[in-house]
């Protein structure tokens, strides 16, 4: 095997980024109020954001998090699996199936239909939380005037 | 990363709590294998220690493994932890205050070693992955400033942490900025803190085209079977490498990006679905390519890449620039153990094409690796620059794009530079094979120092498979 460079033509090896995609339509606590779960934390939040993209895997979920955040927040493995333990306890993620083709398959995480349900709620109490805090800081401002 | 380092995240791992470890523990492995070049060991490791602490805070102060039917825990993960109501018993307290020397112990030991490894320890506050600012606009010498289509500055931001090219090229550096978000989804400013200063280096930005883009005649986009993608393209299992036909592959040539770490996001068919793509060039096309240079023949393929991955995939993307880590090529402590030479004989239009046949002398500005028998990596090369070097080798260096820092602008040869590539092409060589490193060191006087670059980077916002030929 035998690679030949000329200069500024050269592609070298490169990275591969494998991340699946399958669902396992299998839905818990269907019967329970989304309401319930809140307030989320960030952690958890971002987690159930970030499966809205489709099923990922941990490494899938922790980049999507940095990416919906513009980077401001990150979490790592340890944090990630406390909240998928958590998750998959209340049935808000359940896993997916893996895949047959990987060699040495990794779990991947779907978002049930009760998780987009409890992440609707979150976002409903975050925009009425945004609102009242507009509201509040500007009857502060006018009284400051 | 050094083996002590992942025995010891793995460690960190393995005294978690059974349950958890042996349903997490195994998927943490793994993603810290991933996360560690882009997060850096000391975050990691603080994590995996805080996760430590909470598991078994958690599980101390509940007194045992959770039952299967608690009732619902808090969703405030990693703020607060459950305590019983009872008080705790005596040798509740003796577990606790043995998992607490434990695991300060631990955190020490964890701390020391990680503020030992330079940008990645634990001495650094905040991780950087993240996007820190953005200006795609500046331009490198002979490109245009501005993308053109498929990558309108209208369209560019469909996200709310997304920055807008039009609106904030020529970004200033600057400490921490203010943002909100105009209606059309532009991006006037963004909070962001710790931005940082520098601008890519030329050969970490990415080709940006200008006006209409010329496209091909006809082009036919063919899909490959799976078992038939694998019969053309044979990677090394376990190996990093990236699938040759793939569309990743593709939109990194067409966008001219040296690393797979420039094009971010897209689907999961970009890595795993195999096309082959033929293009003809218009025939006004095709008489004015012979007239120019090598490299404005490759710019002009590269717009016509552009232009059918509009067309056919429909992508949406947009540049930004990122600063990722990287590893800085620069000069060893002994000094550099090669001498310069002079220049390769400039090459001109129309000249014949560089050939190399196996065992022939090397035309100056040429460089050929193979791997030999014992499955090493053997470069050789004349009259090279130390960035195209850093190039040649970049794929050796895991996840990370390799840099020149070296400050050496001459051109040098190079001579069986040898040394054992990542993934299972180099699994002849056995363990005593020469790293990538040792052998910069050893032979060329050189060494890689992890450090952070602004790269600029291609995000996809979206993309469709090909239509219907």
């Amino acid at each position: 095997m035998c690679n030949f460079h000329l200069p500024e033509a050269d592609r070298e090896q490169r990275e591969s980024v494998v991340v699946d995609s399958t669902r396992n339509p299998i839905y818990r606590f269907s019967n329970m109020n989304p309401a319930a779960y809140l307030p989320l934390s960030p952690a958890t939040l971002h987690v159930l954001l970030a499966l809205t993209r489709g099923d990922l895997h941990g490494y899938g979920i922790m980049l999507e998090v940095a990416r919906q955040s513009g980077g401001q927040y990150k979490i790592g493995p340890g944090t990630l699996y406390d909240n998928i333990k958590k998750l998959l306890k209340l049935g808000l993620v359940e896993e997916a199936p893996a895949e047959s083709s990987e060699s040495e398959p990794r779990r991947r995480y779907h978002l049930t239909k009760m998780g987009a349900s409890v992440l609707a709620a979150e976002t409903e109490r975050l925009a009425s939380v945004l609102r009242e805090a507009r509201r509040g800081l500007r009857l502060h401002e006018e009284r400051q005037s | 990363m050094s083996g002590l380092q992942r025995r010891l995240y793995k460690a960190i791992v393995r005294i978690h709590p059974a349950d958890f470890r042996d349903e997490f523990g195994r998927e943490m492995m793994l993603d810290f294998e991933d996360a560690v070049h882009t997060y850096g060991l000391g975050c990691l490791w603080r994590d995996g220690l805080w996760s430590l602490v909470r598991q078994w805070s958690a599980r101390i102060l509940s007194g045992g493994p959770e039952p299967s039917s608690t009732p619902r825990p808090s969703l405030l993960a990693g703020q607060y932890v459950m305590i019983c109501e009872e008080r705790l018993t005596m040798i509740e307290l003796g577990r606790g205050l043995i998992g607490s020397v434990m695991l300060l112990a631990l955190c020490l030991f964890g701390l020391g070693g990680a503020s030992k490894d330079g940008p990645t320890g634990a001495a650094r506050d905040v991780i950087d992955l993240p996007i820190v600012y953005v200006s795609s606009s500046t331009p490198a010498t002979g490109r245009d400033a501005k993308p053109a289509s498929p990558l309108p500055a209208s369209e560019s931001s469909n996200s709310d942490f997304k920055f807008s090219q039009s609106t904030v090229s020529a970004f200033a550096p600057m400490a921490t900025t203010s943002t909100t978000l105009s209606s059309d989804g532009s991006t006037s400013a963004l909070a962001l803190a710790g931005v940082a200063q520098a601008q890519p280096s030329p050969e970490l930005l990415l080709y940006h085209t200008s006006g209409p883009l010329p496209s091909y005649d006809v082009a036919t986009i063919k899909p490959l079977d799976p078992n038939t993608a694998d019969r053309v393209v044979k990677l090394p299992p376990g190996t990093s490498l990236i699938n040759p036909l793939s569309i990743r592959r593709y939109t990194m040539d067409a966008y001219g990006a040296k690393y797979a770490a420039q094009i971010i996001g897209g689907p999961d068919w970009l890595n795993k679905e195999s096309y082959v793509i033929h293009g003809k060039v218009p025939d006004d096309l095709e008489a004015a390519l012979q007239k120019m240079t090598s490299q404005g023949g490759i710019d002009q393929n590269r717009s016509m890449q552009q232009s059918l991955l509009a067309d056919r995939f429909h992508l949406k993307a947009h540049f930004e620039t990122r600063v990722l880590p990287v590893y800085e090529l620069a000069p060893a402590k002994g000094g550099l153990k090669i001498t310069e030479v002079p220049a390769p004989p400039e090459r001109k239009s129309g000249d014949p094409p560089i050939s190399h046949r196996t065992g022939d002398p090397l035309s100056p500005g040429t460089s050929v690796s193979s791997f030999n028998s014992d499955g090493l990596r053997v470069l050789n090369a004349r009259a090279i620059k130390m960035q195209l070097l850093a190039r040649i080798i970049g794929g050796d260096a895991g996840d990370r794009p390799i840099v020149d820092h070296t400050g050496f602008t001459g051109y040098f040869d190079i001579k069986d530079l040898t040394w054992a590539p990542l993934g299972d092409a180099g699994a002849d060589s056995g363990p005593d094979a020469p790293s990538l490193i040792g052998a910069l060191e050893k032979t060329l006087g050189i060494k890689l120092v992890p450090a952070k670059a602004a790269i600029e980077v291609l995000v996809i916002d979206h993309i469709e498979k090909p239509s219907e030929n």
